[in-house]
């Protein structure tokens, strides 16, 4: 198995919602940067709602 | 990204379509553009600038001329059109740029151009174009990578001061991807905002006011953060204006020895001024441990003879104690076996021995004093150890102050200088750094503040967190912030080892690059505020190094390698941002041997074509000849020569250039001012 960088652990031993938002809110900004449109805001509170309900 | 062409059109002295080839990747990447300065090398580099991003470089003149007055000055010319186009591949496609401007717009709003960006098929450009080719531009290439991979050899040594550590962050989040995670934690940060105002809504009286305290807070916050970027806007233009200064009054030949004069007291300043504030740092620490006991010696002395005194009267150590005495007389028997009966004379003996017995608490006291004032015996270590280090901290502060008199002197000397001009231009450097200290005062003054509302802010956070809500629609959106909030909590703790990390990397390809380049047993590295420090090992430590220009422009271009380097490798490093592709860079230098020495010239000539895919020198002839020529000759994949037309030839150039041997011309008598680009 490759070594585990420090970051990548941390996401690993996050609580399993956690590591939902932060994944969704990276991929969001990557989506807008490639894109050019506008921050995703309300994208990550509609994922935040259906994620911890 | 890798750029195979530039096709110029009417931009400044670029009449008419010309274009250059680039050098591919491989045992000839190198691309050559020969010119004298004032032939057109700046502007070159700034097409390259213009053409990506729209904007030109600080020292660039007349920015707002990229069509010339004389160009449009001619009859006929109403709907020319000044544009540059570049062809490049980015990750196994191949695109085409062009940005363009006109010269009614270019009265209009010089600022406001058109960019086109296709993706190229067969080596022809599809239709339609990108709808957001700036984004998409700026995804390929952002602009902070440009000002580090496209730069004025001239100026480069400016990176790596320590004033400039903001502009190697950047570079560093920008071209290693963490900007990303920066952004991906303000859009968490946005999201709790929008979730504290939904619960605002349906929240208890007390949580409502705590968030709309919240609410304030950040809005304080947001404005002080604001202001503190603006002046350190102020500053880094200021700080741009002084680099200019100094370049003319080097130009200026009296003032130029001055001038380096004061470059070497500022050095030594610098270096002064760490080594004072480490002896302060000291001093502290030496206080914080062990100043009691100098400012306890009286009281060390009165006690050592206190105890001295009890023990020449035999009062201490005691013979014996009270409780020892007591126990018999309690028993009614000596320890000889007399009855000690009441008023007995045996009874009576030992009664009055009781008065003269030391009580056993009072002789443990003495001798916990005794020991702990035996502990004070190396005082005087202390004493001359504290001595030592005052005399070298005054030393050091009055070789400081000398140095300041001093460099004041040189300022007046080149303020007094017969020469109008220079003395203009002291001046104006003069009151400019004066202003450069206010900003930074008034930014230290923010610093402060923004960290005060931040420990109030997230106080606030973690009492809307905690607030008791009798609603299940409240609780919810508090459960769905509180998850939020630590989302984003968990983006900062990973963006700093993802940052910790990759400066370890970047630490180690500086280090490795920086000891292949420089002859003096120098270490260079990025400590943790991405300062970039050279430092040079003293056996028992390390010790800051002043540099001079010439070094420090090896510095900033051994970390532009290493940085360029890395973010070749950065698919290899481990990381949360999956997706991350190493990315390949070219690295175009105006003039990147300026500032050398014949032996350096030579190393970094060597090393150039090592450190990235493509590079692209713009060189003039008199840096050219020597070893540079012989060092980069076999690398060259394509080469070119700026042909310039003017009415006279600039100050100190030369009309002709000999490459390998062989005279090429460069310059031509003309009515008309313009550059030829000509192929070798």
């Amino acid at each position: 198995m490759e070594p585990k960088s420090k970051s990548q652990e941390l996401f690993i031993a996050a609580d399993n919602q956690v590591g939902q938002i932060v994944a969704k809110a990276v991929e969001l900004e990557r989506n807008r940067r490639r894109d050019g449109t506008k921050t995703p805001k309300n994208e990550l509170v509609k994922f935040i709602k259906e994620t911890v309900s | 990204m890798i750029i195979s062409k530039i096709t110029l059109s009417n931009f400044r002295q670029f009449r008419g379509k010309q274009e250059i080839h680039f050098a591919e990747p491989g045992e000839k990447n190198v691309t050559v553009v020969h010119a004298e300065n004032g032939f057109g090398k700046t502007a070159l580099l700034n097409a390259l600038h213009w053409g990506f991003w729209g904007k030109t470089t600080s020292d660039f003149t007349e920015p707002d001329k990229i069509i010339t007055d004389s160009l449009s000055a001619v009859e006929g010319n109403r709907d020319l059109e000044a544009s540059v186009e570049i062809w490049y591949s980015h990750q196994d496609e191949e695109f085409c740029l062009k940005r363009s401007l006109s010269i009614a717009q270019q009265r209009i709003n010089p600022k406001s151009t058109q960019v086109e960006l296709r993706r190229v098929a067969h080596g022809v450009p599809e239709e339609p174009p990108y709808l957001n080719p700036g984004s998409k531009i700026e995804a390929h290439l952002p602009r902070a990578m440009g000002d580090m991979f496209f730069f004025n050899g001239e100026n480069l040594d400016q990176l790596s001061l320590e004033k400039n550590a903001s502009h190697i962050k950047d570079a560093i989040y920008k071209v290693l991807g963490l900007e990303l995670l920066e952004s991906a934690e303000n859009i968490a940060k946005e999201s709790v905002s929008a979730l504290n105002a939904e619960l605002r809504k349906h929240a208890d009286h007390d949580a409502q006011a705590l968030i709309d305290q919240q609410a304030q807070c950040e809005e304080i916050l947001s404005d002080l953060n604001n202001e503190k970027s603006e002046l350190e806007k102020n500053t880094a233009a200021l700080s741009k204006d002084v680099i200019n200064l100094e370049h003319q009054l080097e130009a200026n030949k009296e003032a130029k020895i001055e001038q380096q004069r004061r470059k070497d007291i500022d050095n030594n300043i610098k270096n002064l001024d760490k080594h004072l504030a480490d002896k302060e740092e000291e001093i502290g620490k030496f206080i914080t441990g062990r100043a009691y006991y100098l400012f306890a010696s009286d009281l060390v002395l009165s006690g050592k003879s206190a105890v001295q005194r009890l023990e020449q009267q035999g009062k201490i150590p005691a013979k014996f104690t009270s409780t020892v005495l007591q126990d018999v007389l309690n028993s009614g028997k000596c320890i000889c076996a007399t009855n000690l009966s009441d008023h007995s004379e045996c009874r009576k003996a030992i009664e009055s021995l009781i008065e003269a017995a030391a009580d056993r608490s009072l002789d443990d006291a003495t001798q916990t004093i005794k020991t702990a004032l035996s502990n004070f015996s190396s005082i005087e270590g202390y004493e001359e150890e504290f001595i030592k280090l005052k005399t070298k901290h005054d030393e050091l502060k009055s070789n400081l102050s000398q140095l300041r008199d001093e460099r004041k002197e040189v300022s007046r000397r080149i303020k007094g200088l017969d020469d109008e001009d220079a003395q203009d231009l002291e001046g104006q450097l003069q009151a400019t750094t004066e202003k450069i200290r206010g900003y930074e005062y008034e930014i230290r003054d923010k610093e402060k503040t923004i960290s005060e509302k931040e420990k109030l802010n997230h106080s606030l956070n973690e009492q809307i967190g905690a607030a008791k809500q009798s609603n299940e629609a409240a609780s919810l959106l508090q459960r769905q912030r509180e998850i939020t909030e630590q989302s984003r909590k968990l983006m900062v703790k990973i963006l700093e080892a993802e940052k910790e990390d990759l400066r370890t990397h970047l630490n180690t390809e500086i280090s490795t690059e920086f000891t292949r380049i420089m002859l003096h047993k120098y270490d260079a590295n990025l400590n943790s505020d991405f300062r970039l420090k050279v430092e040079k090992d003293m056996g028992h430590g390390t010790q800051s190094v002043g540099l001079s220009t010439g070094q420090r422009q090896i510095t900033s271009l051994v970390f532009i390698a290493a940085l360029v380097k890395l973010a070749r490798k950065r698919k290899d490093i481990p990381t949360i941002l999956a997706g991350l592709w190493g990315g390949d860079f070219p690295m175009v230098m105006d003039s990147p041997f300026g500032q050398l020495g014949e032996t350096y010239r030579g190393k970094i000539a060597e090393w150039l074509p090592t450190i990235a895919p493509q590079v692209v020198i713009f060189v003039s002839d008199s840096q050219w000849r020597g070893p540079v020529e012989e060092q980069v000759d076999q690398k060259i994949g394509k080469e070119y020569i700026l042909e310039y037309h003017a009415n006279a030839l600039k100050e100190n150039a030369s009309e002709k250039a000999v490459i390998r041997g062989i005279q090429y011309e460069q310059f031509i008598e003309d009515e008309e001012e313009f550059t030829k680009i000509n192929a070798i």
